[in-house]
């Protein structure tokens, strides 16, 4: 003990003291091992403890730092709960300036929990006669059956007006449930019924572009945006309507195209029906009025068109080079080929120039112009205008019809093909080629939604400009002076097509049944819109002098749609004996000469 | 020394607590009300989509048409009102600072710099001209009108129509 012994042997210490042991006296040198252990159990126990707090501390950080939306640690917290609107079931159908086609209102479902009902203690008769009160659209036998039934889930109907769920919900029978559920409205009624369509209870698209765009619908939550106008369908129906009031027809259809951009800004297939109550399409309850009015004529029906058909036969033969703005046919006599006859319905019985053959609709003087094309020519033109497949849209495709063409193209073929005979097409089809022969010579596929501006529309050239500027010139022809004249609207230099054929029933060709169509395009001088109408069956009238043609039944009609939707499409009237106009619409080939036309 | 460091530690634990305890408070507080204004928001969302489908269903064009017919007798318009495109019509230019005092007449000038009633400049002709089917015509009403208060006010929409109408 030399510390101890220090103390003592400090010479200064007063005498009575005795320091007392400040240090434990370690007698041995087990007793060091043992304090040595001690002291390293202390320091790891120390150094663990350190550790814990250095991870609870590092999660800390990180769950404070990384507050990031993937962390994932705040939904677990249940903090930051942030109420979102739900995902629209369907997504939302505008026209081309926003106005609402089709949305979904709130419109619960209507069941009851029988089991809950009748352990509740309510009668079932009581109930049922409350509901059926409230609700007197059902049947009270058939609720009080399912009231009674004891079964824990039945639905008593699949829609509610906010005001009948008011009332439902008044009455208060425990066991009687609502479900939230969104049911297909469409404000603007039939409108634009075939464009729309509509849909099931189960929001599933059945028709029209609610069944074409099913899965973009569904799937994206931003509104569809259509190329239509409201307004100009609602002019073309309009004024369709009115065709068929008029001349007693069957039916009738109507499209309007932009020759720019393919963009359909109106399509109307009259009868239609209201996409909010659609005709029953169960196959065994429907009926043929439901089917008729279920049925898009534009891309559904084919027709053989007729004289219409003689724009393209025109452009083939001026593309070709097999005839030029000068050439003539001979149109003296009806050609008989097999046990047919080619006539001319208003038979000028001499040779005719191209542009009088088109003005005079002359059938004679156009099947010479296709003979003289060639079968291998014609079929490979209207292969290009895409008139031999069916047309590429956002319909099903269980909604647009493929053409039907002979198999084996004859010269008989040839001949009446070129009247538009032997060949049916559907009006989408007309539209679309017309487009192409009238806009300089590009054919685009056309398309329902809204192409945005600057857009480059994918389009193939089908026909020269100089021959797409030949058929301006001789459409003009035919509403200055030939059969179109009442399809004039004045500052808005129309130019077209009239066709009537007779209808095709069980392989021979009906007279009293025709079917009037007039294809025009909009002003004449630079194309902006082509506008196909036609009307089923139509019946002549005192005002139509008894006749049920195109120019006297569709033509007119055209003419009022076009001097009603110009001003809302932006089309600006022009002085059409302004000289410029003149010039670039006069056929030189007949200056000076004015067409007779009886 | 010692004594009172171990008192601060205690302290800045507690003071640490109960601010943590504040903070959280706190933002619970403002996580309730932003939910609630976001429900609210979604609420009235939900009801504008419905007063849109309303709107949209009272303004059905068919509806609109036998209204105009019944009450107010509107027609189409036809190509000799159609004078101009409304993007032709300038904006009403920005009103000039009120400080500037100046006699009435030049004060009715003022608002129109472009555009002085005297003579009709060459810039709006040209840019209205390619439209209509006389091109003078246009400006001289755009600019007329405000210089001849004197013309009658037309009655109803049919008399200014005709009015319009005669000036061509």
């Amino acid at each position: 003990m030399p510390s101890a012994q220090r103390l003592d042997d400090n010479p200064c210490r007063p005498r009575h003291f005795k320091p007392p042991p400040c240090a434990p006296i370690i007698a041995d040198a087990a007793g060091g091992e043992l304090l040595e252990a001690a002291r390293t159990r202390l320091l790891l126990a120390g150094m663990l403890f350190a550790l814990v707090f250095l991870v609870v501390t590092g999660r800390l950080v990180q769950v404070v730092a990384t507050s990031g939306e993937n962390s994932g640690v705040e939904a677990r917290a249940g903090v930051h709960h942030l109420v979102q609107p739900p995902p629209p079931v369907r997504a939302d159908i505008v026209d081309r300036n926003g106005t609402l086609l089709a949305t979904n209102l709130d419109s619960p479902a209507l069941y009851v929990d029988s089991k809950v009902m009748l352990q509740a203690g309510e009668n079932p008769d009581q109930a049922a006669r409350a509901i059926t009160t409230a609700l007197p659209d059902l049947s009270l036998p058939e609720i009080r059956a399912k009231l009674a039934s004891g079964k824990n889930f039945a639905y008593l109907t699949r829609t509610l007006t906010p005001r009948q769920e008011y009332a439902v919900n008044n009455l208060g029978i425990p066991g009687v449930e609502f479900q939230p559920n969104e049911k297909r409205s469409y404000p603007l009624g039939d409108l634009a019924a075939h464009v729309i369509g509509y849909c099931s209870v189960d929001n599933i698209g059945q028709a029209g572009l609610e069944r074409g765009l099913n899965p973009a619908i569904r799937n994206n939550g931003k509104p569809v945006m259509l190329a239509l106008d409201a307004r100009v369908q609602f002019v073309l129906k309009d004024e369709l309507q009115q065709v068929i009031t008029q001349f007693d027809a069957k039916g009738a259809a109507g499209i309007i195209m932009n020759v720019r951009t393919g963009e359909i800004v109106a399509m109307a297939s009259l009868p239609d029906f209201d996409p909010n109550h659609p005709p029953t399409t169960d196959p065994k309850r429907e009926t043929s009025e439901d089917k008729d009015r279920i049925f898009n004529k534009i891309t559904s029906g084919e027709y053989e068109l007729g004289s219409v058909f003689k724009i393209f036969n025109t452009a083939m033969a001026l593309d070709s080079g097999v005839a030029t703005m000068t050439s003539s046919f001979d149109a003296r006599n009806p050609i008989k080929i097999g046990r047919f006859t080619i006539e001319d319905y208003h038979g000028k019985h001499r040779v005719l120039s191209v542009p009088e053959i088109f003005a005079y609709s002359s059938n004679i003087g156009s099947a010479r112009m296709a003979v003289a094309a060639g079968a291998d020519r014609q079929r490979a033109f209207l292969a290009k205008l895409g008139l031999l497949e069916s047309v590429p849209i956002e319909f099903d495709k269980v909604e647009v019809a493929r053409p039907h063409f002979p198999a084996i193209w004859r010269e008989i073929n040839v001949m009446t093909i070129a009247f538009g005979h032997g060949i049916a097409v559907t009006p989408l089809h007309m539209i679309t080629a017309t487009a192409a022969i009238v806009n300089g010579g590009i054919l685009h596929p056309p398309t329902m939604l809204k192409v945005p501006a600057g857009t480059r529309v994918p389009g193939e050239r089908v026909i020269s400009a100089r021959t797409s500027d030949q058929m301006r010139k001789l459409m003009r022809l035919v509403v200055e002076s030939g059969t179109a004249k009442l399809a004039e609207a004045a500052g808005y230099v129309v130019g077209g097509k009239t066709g009537t054929a007779e209808k095709n029933q069980n392989g021979h060709y009906e007279e009293k049944k025709l079917l009037s169509s007039f294809i025009g395009a909009f002003p004449m001088n630079d194309p902006q819109y082509v506008i196909l109408t036609l009307v089923d069956e139509p019946h002549g009238n005192k005002q139509s002098h008894g006749y049920a043609t195109a120019g006297w039944t569709v033509a007119p009609a055209t003419s009022r749609i076009i001097q009603r939707i110009a001003p809302l499409l932006g089309v600006a009237p022009q002085d059409e004996n302004s000289p410029e106009i003149v010039k670039s619409l006069q056929i030189e080939s007949l200056a000076g000469k004015k067409l007779e036309y009886n | 020394m010692r004594r009172f460091g171990g008192l601060f530690w205690i302290v800045l634990a507690f003071v640490a607590g109960i601010g943590n305890y504040a903070v959280k408070q706190m933002v619970q507080g403002l996580d309730d009300e932003l939910n609630s204004v976001r429900r609210k928001t979604v609420a009235e969302q939900k009801q504008i989509h419905d007063l849109t489908a309303e709107w949209t269903y009272l303004n059905q064009p068919e509806l609109l048409a036998d209204l105009n017919r019944r009450y107010l007798g509107l027609v189409a318009i036809v190509p000799k009102q159609e004078l101009a495109s409304l993007d032709d019509v300038p904006l009403r230019p920005a009103p000039l600072p009120v400080a500037e005092p100046a006699p009435p007449a030049v004060a009715a000038a003022a608002p129109v710099p472009p555009s002085p009633p005297s003579a009709p400049p060459p810039a709006p002709a040209a840019a209205i001209a390619p439209a209509p089917v006389k091109p003078a015509s246009p400006p001289a009403v755009l600019v007329a009108a405000p210089a001849a208060p004197a013309r009658p006010k037309p009655a109803s929409l049919d008399a200014l129509f005709a009015q319009v109408a005669g000036d061509h």
